[in-house]
């Protein structure tokens, strides 16, 4: 069976003639769960980026499950189980947060294109409620999308993602945006994905909270390059991260 | 009321009326003008396939619709008005349909939203000088256009007005099985934010090309419609006007409603009949293309979901405060 690893080898991605990412090699085993921190403008929506296929390598390799997807499509890269979410809210507006999931599982299973006339299965809607339901949102079911609350929104996304049942999920700021009360919530949800193993976890966090609770590696990027990598403690206690990424001030767990 | 009574109701009531029509009015005018209704009911229709559920806006939609209308009808002009020819003749359009949009699709569809909109435009016009060239003449008989003989089981109006009722019964079915389906989801979505379909894994390109020959397919039926109503085909069916009048019927129906296109048609249709009777009375009528700007200024400003989507909002509405 192939391992679902992500590998980056020697990555550079530039943008506007300007290189964001550089020279950057990293692994990421299945089952494990990484954050990449660092200051506004190190990169690491780029590189998120860059690994769904959202913006073009001018160098190096993005090799996932065996497959160099270097050069794939964004959905081709889905297909083989990438799923990403983005840092703002990316959802179907008019859509309900049933036909939203649904949608999810039609991308998984391969929208029968055969067969034009043919009702969405019966079993696609109830997997979707299940979905709904592990994401507290079972009681929104039949509303739109762009009537549910910001953190709603956030819970969709991921119900969404989940439904795809990717091996690599790219969480870009997850709790972005959300009221303090929704934030723990989320947080509860993200742990369970972490603690079932079934993925790995690349996550884009500013919030140190976060990354403590939900990551076992983390990543500090600056200007595109890695500068530390190790577990949260172990990072955030090397002074080259305490200057660079928090101007010298000495940070402690939460 | 059961959803299923609610929902369809009104539907078999207005197709019940509808059939009544030939007993009640008996034919002639009224009926030819439904038959002309029903024609681009069913081009309207298809036009919101693309337009309200796949978000895809196409300027040159008529290539389909002309090239039902002229296929069928040579088909029928050379064969002396055989059920054969239009048998055969409607097999042809149909290939030349799917032909035709996935050629189209190969082309343009990949490209921005826009370039789609020129290319067909673009294709649309070639096709209407073709329609009317010298070269063609002896097949299409050029800018003169073609009297089109029909089959003896329809040379009568009742049953060239059952058939074209029928035919459009069948498509709406078809059409509302294929929204419904998950094909019709995914075109949804792609409507919603094409983006995010494309991350979740879904091959936007595939299901557009779908939705462009499903949707072309509807259109050329549409088309043979047109020619069987009309008996007479001319390079009209391929003028951008055509495909400008469907445009503003889906938009004053609502466009991704699917229903609204058969309101659209009808008020489109009766208004031009109307207004060109009134003409001779009245020539100012003659200038009704300024009332159809004015109305589509009105309905965009005031009802950006066309009076079916308003209808049916407002439904929606009254029945979330009930629940």
């Amino acid at each position: 069976m192939i391992e679902m690893d992500l590998e980056l080898a020697h990555l550079r991605v530039d943008y506007a003639q300007t290189t964001i990412i550089q020279d950057l090699s990293l692994n990421l085993q299945a089952g494990v769960s990484m954050a990449l921190v660092g200051p506004n403008g190190a990169g690491k929506t780029t590189l998120l980026n860059a690994i769904s296929g959202h913006c073009p390598v001018q160098a190096g390799r993005v090799v996932f499950g065996g497959h160099d997807v270097t050069r794939w499509s964004v959905d081709r890269r889905a297909r083989v189980g990438m799923g990403r979410s983005f840092q703002g809210i990316h959802l179907f507006p008019h859509l309900s947060t049933l036909e939203s999931v649904t949608l999810a599982i039609a991308a998984r299973e391969g929208t029968p294109t055969g067969r034009l006339f043919s009702r969405v299965p019966e079993q696609w809607q109830q997997e979707a409620h299940t979905y709904l339901q592990q994401t507290a949102l079972s009681h929104h079911a039949g509303k739109a999308a762009n009537t549910l609350s910001h953190g709603d929104k956030r819970k969709l996304e991921l119900a969404m993602l989940l439904a795809l049942r990717p091996a690599l999920l790219l969480l870009d700021e997850p709790t972005a945006g959300m009221a303090l009360a929704e934030v723990p919530v989320m947080l509860g949800l993200l742990e369970e994905i972490k603690a079932s193993g079934k993925y790995a976890i690349l996550l884009v966090e500013h919030k140190l909270d976060v990354v403590f609770r939900l990551s076992d590696e983390v990543v500090v990027l600056q200007q595109g390059s890695i500068l530390a990598q190790g577990t949260a403690h172990d990072v955030m206690a090397d002074e080259r991260v305490q200057a660079a990424y928090l101007g010298g001030q000495h940070v402690e767990s939460t | 009321m059961t959803r299923h009574t609610r929902q369809f109701g009104p539907l078999l009531l207005i197709l019940v009326v509808v059939a009544l029509v030939p007993v009640l009015f008996g034919v002639g005018g009224i009926t030819n003008l439904l038959e002309q209704v029903f024609a681009f009911a069913l081009f309207a229709m298809s036009y919101d396939l693309l337009i309200g559920y796949t978000g895809v806006v196409s300027f040159g939609h008529a290539v389909f619709f002309g090239t039902g209308a002229y296929v069928v009808g040579i088909f029928l002009a050379h064969s002396g008005g055989s059920s054969g020819g239009l048998l055969v003749g409607t097999c042809v359009a149909l290939g030349m349909s799917i032909l035709l949009s996935l050629l189209i699709a190969s082309i343009s569809l990949r490209i921005r939203t826009v370039y789609f909109a020129m290319i067909t435009l673009a294709v649309g016009q070639t096709f209407y000088v073709l329609s009317g060239s010298q070269m063609l003449q002896p097949l299409t008989n050029a800018d003169d256009g073609m009297t089109v003989p029909l089959p003896v089981w329809l040379t009568h109006d009742r049953p060239v007005y059952y058939f074209s009722l029928a035919v459009l019964v069948l498509c709406l079915v078809l059409l509302r099985l294929f929204v419904r389906s998950p094909v019709g989801l995914v075109l949804q979505g792609i409507r919603e934010n094409e983006g995010r379909v494309l991350t979740l894994g879904h091959s936007v390109y595939r299901f557009k090309s779908i939705a462009f020959v499903i949707s072309g397919l509807m259109a050329t039926v549409a088309g043979i419609l047109y020619v069987i109503a009309q008996t007479f085909v001319s390079t009209g069916v391929y003028d951008v006007s055509i495909s400008l009048d469907v445009l503003l019927m889906t938009i004053i129906g609502g466009i991704g409603t699917l229903y609204g296109g058969l309101l659209g048609a009808l008020i489109i249709i009766v208004a031009q009949t109307e207004f060109t009777n009134l003409a001779g009375t009245y020539p100012i009528f003659g200038r009704y293309t300024i009332l159809f700007g004015v109305l589509y200024i009105v309905i965009v400003r005031f009802m950006p979901r066309g009076i079916v989507g308003t209808i049916l909002e407002s439904i929606k509405r009254r029945s979330g405060q009930e629940g």
